[in-house]
């Protein structure tokens, strides 16, 4: 067997292991290993390759701030202010036909703008804006399709977790992936607004027995001023993390530090956090970083080990003699990134996939940001897609409502992976969508 | 014979470093190879850009034989390659990155310890590199030491130490975040060489160009691993170290001539470059304490020939006829 | 992303059981990471801050962050383990829960019997680089400038190896255990 058949069958063998139920991050190291192991007969260079990786790949500072953005993420949805959101949102857009769903979609969007999660969105709005539109007669599966579909937003609009990654992987700025997430992310809500609208006029069964009363009956009466009020918390915070990066205050590596402080007082001043509270918090944060930069820590020697056996090289010639074009290409590798979401969290689809083709779209020459924008929308329709969807997950759970089943999300989310897909080929053929904001 | 090689680096192609791995190096050691016409081969993979080893990970990839060969940058280095990096402690040295490479390469031959660097990590040195002279791009104009007092600039690492008693206020920070960092008045400035600046288009938000002259600086070579390097005829290794020589040669031809084309650039994008006369050199130099006597009684404490170091060093640079600012081991 | 919600055991690291076990250890070194994380909140702030008013930096907050990073995941990778909230994909698992629920007990004992394995191999490999970063007293920052050591974070990695491969060998032994108890077919270690 030669080096490169060795890195295609560890390819394979990947898919396999996963599938079949193996942490992800073992099948990766395992893979690296044996493959190593095979290409050079030596255990001791294989074995010294997995500890340079785990010494050295997440020994950096934007590693370190992955935790505060988590961490930032996580305060924010003990600290009221996503309920907040949601019921200005709820006010401005009463009256209008399915208003409630598009309050969802815009209350999201703003909320995007200080996490860099989507489970953060997903748990928040299950909680905040479900039984409300339930109580008011839409379906529960438009009602959790819509939140389902919309917490994507939340690693679209900056910050965004996922674009930290990919500019981790590529080493493409992330500053500059932050801006690039801006259009994209108000394209998609306003092709959801317009989306909810289309099907509360033409399809209103599909949205629920919504009628006018209910259009104009939600929500808590408030005035102007009281909604300013409401949305000072949101916009305080806001104008800190991404006003603060614009201003020159910090840098968007520092971002997550500065944005989880803020969430942490706000949390704070909203008597939303006691000791108990935060600490389940932190422990959270941990768990959910550890098994993201262990992932890393696996992928990274994934990728060393596809790196010595040659095949990195091998498919970046391949690509170049086939006289495939870039279009052609990039969709092969959408559609594997589509597929791959089906079955895999999102992370882990950047981590093997991304250093495989980076070699290629380096090639040809492609704008790193724009990729990397591609990149995360295919990515984060993987959320919402079955059998394997983690926003889908944790609407269920948060849901607490036993009439509402997982197949209820999936299906009620069905309509935004269109949505998504469509968007992801305006963004493909228009990349100044993408860069307009970049400089 | 066939062989087969892996060549690494952390850092991609666009660097002149790797470029002329890929584009001198290689190819010359295939074409003599051939022309020595006893069949001996060598596949090559090559894996730049961190694939393999990541920036700072290179020597332990080598030395393990993760690789077989690459480029070591030493400057990431510092706590296992000490004496390499004796440039970075010296500044105001030379702006010559010939003689830097090439007095750092003969004292690989005088100072034992240094050679020691590399074959303590299971490697042989065949070929160095220097960054070109170092300066200084801000936001506001900077022609004496006297205006960087209570600004903030970007300095990574050791450069850090070149600000020390000027009253500027060294940030840390990297290439990647010199552009945004500035931009938004993060830091108002950076210490960095010509080629990194023109790369990152930095005098778009840092227009003034300061040439301090703190110096080229050697910042680490190509390596191959000692049992790869012993498997090889003499032959064989004869051509190594031959190309090896003639890379150092090739690549402070090539870095000197892209560091002129960058200012060139710069001026051309609407920099305005000043020259700080040896006058105003001297000036910033006598501000600093004494930097390198200081990392030479460290590295003594450290059981290293801190002194042997300095002095070799810059001897090298006035046997090359480099009058020097400040006569740091003389003081 | 790589959550899936927990509610078997909330508050899992809140009690910390008293007598010393290896719970009571891997619980400590998770809440220390814990805390760590916001020990890194609070330096980068600091940092921030000092940068912006005061003109006057922390220096090596990057390195030690950088540095604490990798120290924090081996800390908690035990732990992270215990919970469940290692990614991994269950579909075929769970398909193959209903028809043969010995053969997914089996296939779980081998996988944490690999991942047990492959941390033994990874704290061999990683011993050296402790020893040479005591010997040499390796640091992060730079001479004259900031500067701090690495070996306990090298020292760190080898104890999170030791406490993930231990924490997968109990999996293991619970998995292939489970084989072979009568009448039980389902539990297991997630929810
Ligand atoms: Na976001
Ligand atoms: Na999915």
């Amino acid at each position: 067997m030669t080096d490169i058949q060795i890195g295609l069958w560890s390819v394979l063998g990947i898919v396999l292991l996963i599938y079949s139920g193996m942490h992800v991050a073992v099948a990766l190291a395992l893979l690296s290993f044996l493959g190593v192991l095979l290409i050079r007969d030596n255990y001791t260079i294989a074995s010294k390759m997995l500890a340079l990786a785990a010494s050295d790949s997440i020994s950096g500072y934007i590693f370190g701030v992955v935790p505060l953005f988590v961490l930032m993420g996580m305060l924010i949805a003990v600290s009221g202010i996503g309920k907040d959101t949601f019921d200005v949102a709820n006010r401005l857009f009463r009256g209008i036909r399915g208003g409630l769903g598009i309050a969802t979609v815009v209350a999201n969007a703003v909320f995007a703008a200080v996490t860099g999660i989507s489970i953060a969105s997903a748990a928040v709005f299950t909680k905040v804006a479900v039984p409300e539109m339930i109580r008011h007669g839409y379906t529960p599966r438009f009602a959790v399709g819509v939140v389902a579909g919309s917490s994507v937003l939340g690693m679209l609009i900056p910050p965004s977790l996922l674009l930290i990654l990919f500019g981790i992987l590529t080493e493409t700025s992330i500053g500059d992936l932050f801006k690039a997430g801006i259009m994209p992310g108000i394209l998609l809500s306003a092709a959801y607004c317009v989306a909810i609208l289309v099907t509360a006029y033409r399809f209103p069964d599909y949205v629920g027995k919504v009628n006018t009363q209910a259009d104009s009956g939600s929500g808590p009466e408030m005035t102007f001023f009281e909604a300013l009020l409401k949305l000072l918390p949101v916009a305080i915070l806001i104008a800190l993390v991404l006003g603060g990066i614009y201003a020159g205050w910090f840098t968007p590596t520092e971002s997550g530090a500065v944005g989880a402080l803020g969430a942490f007082i706000l949390a704070l001043g909203k008597r939303q956090l006691g000791w108990v509270k935060l600490w389940q918090v932190l422990v959270e944060t941990g768990h959910v970083t550890v098994s993201i930069l262990f992932l890393l820590i696996a992928a990274n020697m994934y990728s060393r080990m596809l790196a010595i056996s040659g095949i990195t090289g091998f498919i970046g010639s391949w690509f170049g003699e086939s006289g495939l074009g870039l279009y052609s290409v990039l969709t092969v590798y959408l559609v594997i990134i589509l597929l791959a979401g089906m079955f895999l969290d999102s992370t882990s689809i950047l981590m093997i996939l991304v250093p495989l083709i980076y070699p290629v779209m380096q090639g040809f020459g492609v704008n790193f940001v724009w990729f990397g924008l591609v990149t995360v929308i295919a990515v984060e329709v993987g959320l919402i897609t079955p059998p394997f969807g983690i926003a889908a997950f944790v609407v269920k759970s948060t849901l607490d409502d036993q009439r509402i089943g997982l197949n209820e999300v999936f299906s009620g989310a069905l309509p935004y992976v269109f949505i998504m897909v469509i968007v992801l080929a305006l963004v493909v053929i228009f990349p100044q969508i993408s860069l307009i904001l970049v400089r | 014979k066939k062989y087969k090689i892996t060549v690494s680096a952390g850092h991609p192609p666009v660097f002149l470093w790797v470029t002329l791995c890929r584009d001198f190096f290689i190819p010359e050691i295939d074409k003599r190879l051939a022309a020595l016409g006893k069949g001996d081969t060598i596949e090559w993979n090559q894996a730049y850009g961190g694939t393999i080893a990541k920036i700072g990970g290179e020597l332990e990839a080598i030395e393990a034989g993760v690789s077989d060969m690459g480029f070591v940058g030493t400057i990431f280095h510092a706590p296992k390659m000490p004496l390499h990096n004796v440039t970075y402690m010296t500044p105001f040295a030379t702006g010559n990155l010939y003689h830097v490479v090439d007095t750092i390469t003969e004292l690989q031959g005088q100072i034992p310890a240094l050679a020691r660097e590399w074959t303590k990590h299971n490697q042989i040195y065949l070929g160095g590199a220097a960054l070109d002279n170092y300066g200084i791009l801000t936001s506001f104009p900077v022609k004496s030491v006297d205006d960087v007092n209570g600004q903030k600039i970007a300095a990574p690492g050791p450069s850090a130490n070149w600000l020390k008693g000027t009253g500027g206020v060294p940030v840390a920070s990297n290439l990647n975040e010199y552009y945004n960092g500035i931009q938004t008045g993060v830091f108002k400035g950076a210490l960095t060489f010509m080629t990194a600046a023109a790369a990152i288009k930095l005098h778009e938000v840092a227009p003034y160009i300061a040439v301090v002259n703190f110096g080229a600086q050697f910042a680490g070579g190509i390596s191959v691993n000692k049992d790869v390097f012993e498997s090889f005829s003499p032959e064989i290794r004869k051509i190594f170290t031959e190309v090896g020589k003639e890379y150092t040669r090739k690549l402070a031809e090539a870095q000197t001539a892209r560091a002129d084309n960058a200012l060139l650039a710069m001026k051309k994008g609407g920099a305005k470059v000043a020259n700080l006369s040896p006058a105003e050199q001297k000036r910033w130099a006598g501000k600093l304490p004494n930097i390198p006597m200081e990392w030479a009684a460290s590295m003594e404490a450290k059981g290293q020939p801190g002194k042997a170091m300095l002095k070799g060093y810059l001897d090298g640079l006035r046997n090359r006829n480099v009058t020097l600012i400040r006569d740091w081991d003389r003081e | 992303m790589a959550i899936r919600k927990e509610t078997k055991e909330p508050g899992v690291a809140l009690k910390p059981p008293l007598r010393f076990s290896f719970e009571a250890v891997i619980s400590v070194m998770n809440s220390i990471g814990t805390a760590w994380v916001f020990v890194l909140l609070v330096i980068i702030n600091l940092d921030i801050g000092g940068r912006m008013f005061f003109n006057s930096p922390l220096r090596g907050v990057p390195e030690i962050v950088a540095m604490s990073i990798v120290a924090c995941v081996f800390l908690q990778i035990a732990h992270t383990l215990k919970v469940g909230r290692l990614t991994r994909s269950e579909i075929l698992l769970d398909l193959l829960q209903k028809r043969l629920p010995k053969l997914r007990r089996f296939c779980e004992g081998i996988y944490h019997l690999v991942g047990a394995c492959l941390l033994a191999v990874l704290f061999s490999a990683s011993v050296p680089l402790f020893t040479r970063a005591w010997q040499i007293s390796e640091y992060v920052g730079a001479e004259g400038d900031f500067m701090a050591p690495t070996w306990p974070v090298k020292l760190i990695i080898l104890i999170g190896c030791v406490a993930g491969s231990l924490q997968f060998l109990m999996m293991a032994a619970r998995s292939f255990g489970q084989m072979f108890k009568p009448g039980r077919s389902g539990g297991g270690d997630r929810p």
